[in-house]
């Protein structure tokens, strides 16, 4: 009972330092390449410059540690569902709940894995570009535009987190015999 | 319901998060890093920036508000039949969740209402983040505690059967 608490508390921390890190992330870059820009539009080339430079050099950080702790919590939360993003069948109770549980199989769109190795993939490439556009002291040749195609990635990252766990939802986890090993026997094989 | 519109689900929830990023990274980004990106601008000219940075944050602001209502109001209809299963816990993390977030949309406003900052902005905005953050903790908590109780309501679903099948024994 203790494991097991220390388990859900673990993988709930990991879930909340997700969300966090990738709050900050996505809602710092939006502010930054958003609401920033417009705003100083009128001052001089170098004073914007200047702003943008003092401001980078302390989202830095910001960037780093999110990343860091995004890729450790997501490895945390992989290795929790890993079960569930694996399955090939969705396993469903009878309406009236009498009877064995039905294992229907998946087509690929409609499994987890599928949209899992999207949003894991697409994840680490914007990870690698927040990281990449704040190493160094100089800024990368056309930083806004990385920065918008950055910006799209992550909200695309974010639109397959959410796919990925709708369909979790909608395979029926809850329903799979290793959540209820007492069940595996009513499983059709 | 949820089975025939997927799309729609991902969606809202999708603008949901979307939402909840541009109110918390924002607050961070104009409470902790554009003062310091100013830090070494003439006083005048770093006033003037943070007040363009703010009329823009307001529109932001508001947008995302009024996306967080519609889209936080469709999910809970959603999942109100979840909510029952296991009223004790399930409404104590919704209340503190809405609680919270209509405490940090009420700061925001009043923080951002005018065309000048109220004295108290610097440190209303530091409380805003950390309400901020523990309604992301609420949130995060309460999909976690939704879907046990799911998970517990298909295992008690399941074991009726054969509880009847005893019951029924003479």
């Amino acid at each position: 009972m203790t494991t097991y608490f220390l388990y859900m508390l673990i993988f709930l921390f990991a879930r909340y330092l997700h969300i966090v890190c990738a709050t900050v992330l996505i809602g710092g870059t939006l502010f930054y390449e958003m609401v920033v820009p417009p705003a100083i539009d009128e001052l001089k080339q170098e004073q914007q410059l200047f702003i943008f430079a003092r401001a980078r050099w302390f989202f830095k950080w910001i960037v780093w540690a999110s990343a860091a702790i995004i890729l450790i919590s997501g490895v945390v939360g992989t290795y929790g569902h890993w079960a569930e993003y694996n399955q090939e069948s969705a396993y469903q109770l009878p309406a009236d709940g009498r009877g064995p549980v039905q294992a229907i199989p998946l087509s690929p769109m409609a499994r987890p894995s599928s949209w899992w190795a999207a949003h894991a993939s697409c994840g680490i490439l914007a990870l690698i570009i927040a990281v990449s556009l704040t190493i160094g002291k100089v800024p990368p040749s056309q930083p806004i535009r990385w920065m918008r195609l950055n910006l799209i990635i992550l909200l695309l990252v974010m639109f397959l987190a959410t796919a990925t766990r709708q369909t979790r939802l909608e395979t029926g986890s809850a329903n799979h015999p290793k959540a209820n090993p007492e069940w595996s026997e009513s499983v059709p094989r | 319901m949820t089975s025939d519109m997927p799309f729609f689900i991902i969606l809202s929830r999708w603008l949901h998060l979307i939402s909840a990023c541009l109110a918390v990274g924002g607050v961070l980004f104009i409470r902790f890093v554009l003062p310091r990106g100013l830090m070494l601008l003439d006083e005048p000219l770093r006033q003037q920036v943070l007040l363009a940075v703010r009329r823009r944050f307001k529109l932001v602001v508001h947008a995302a508000i009024f996306l967080l209502l519609v889209t936080g109001i469709y999910n809970t209809c959603l999942a109100w039949d979840k909510y029952q299963l296991d009223k004790a816990v399930l409404h104590a993390l919704w209340g503190t969740h809405v609680f919270l977030a209509a405490c940090a949309m009420a700061i925001l406003l009043y923080v951002l209402a005018g065309p000048q900052p109220p004295r108290s902005h610097r440190k209303l905005m530091a409380l805003n983040f950390a309400i901020l953050l523990l309604v992301v903790a609420a949130a995060s908590t309460l999909k976690w505690a939704r879907e046990r109780a799911v998970a517990q309501h298909h295992a008690t679903v399941a074991q009726l059967p054969a509880a009847i099948a005893v019951s029924d024994k003479p």
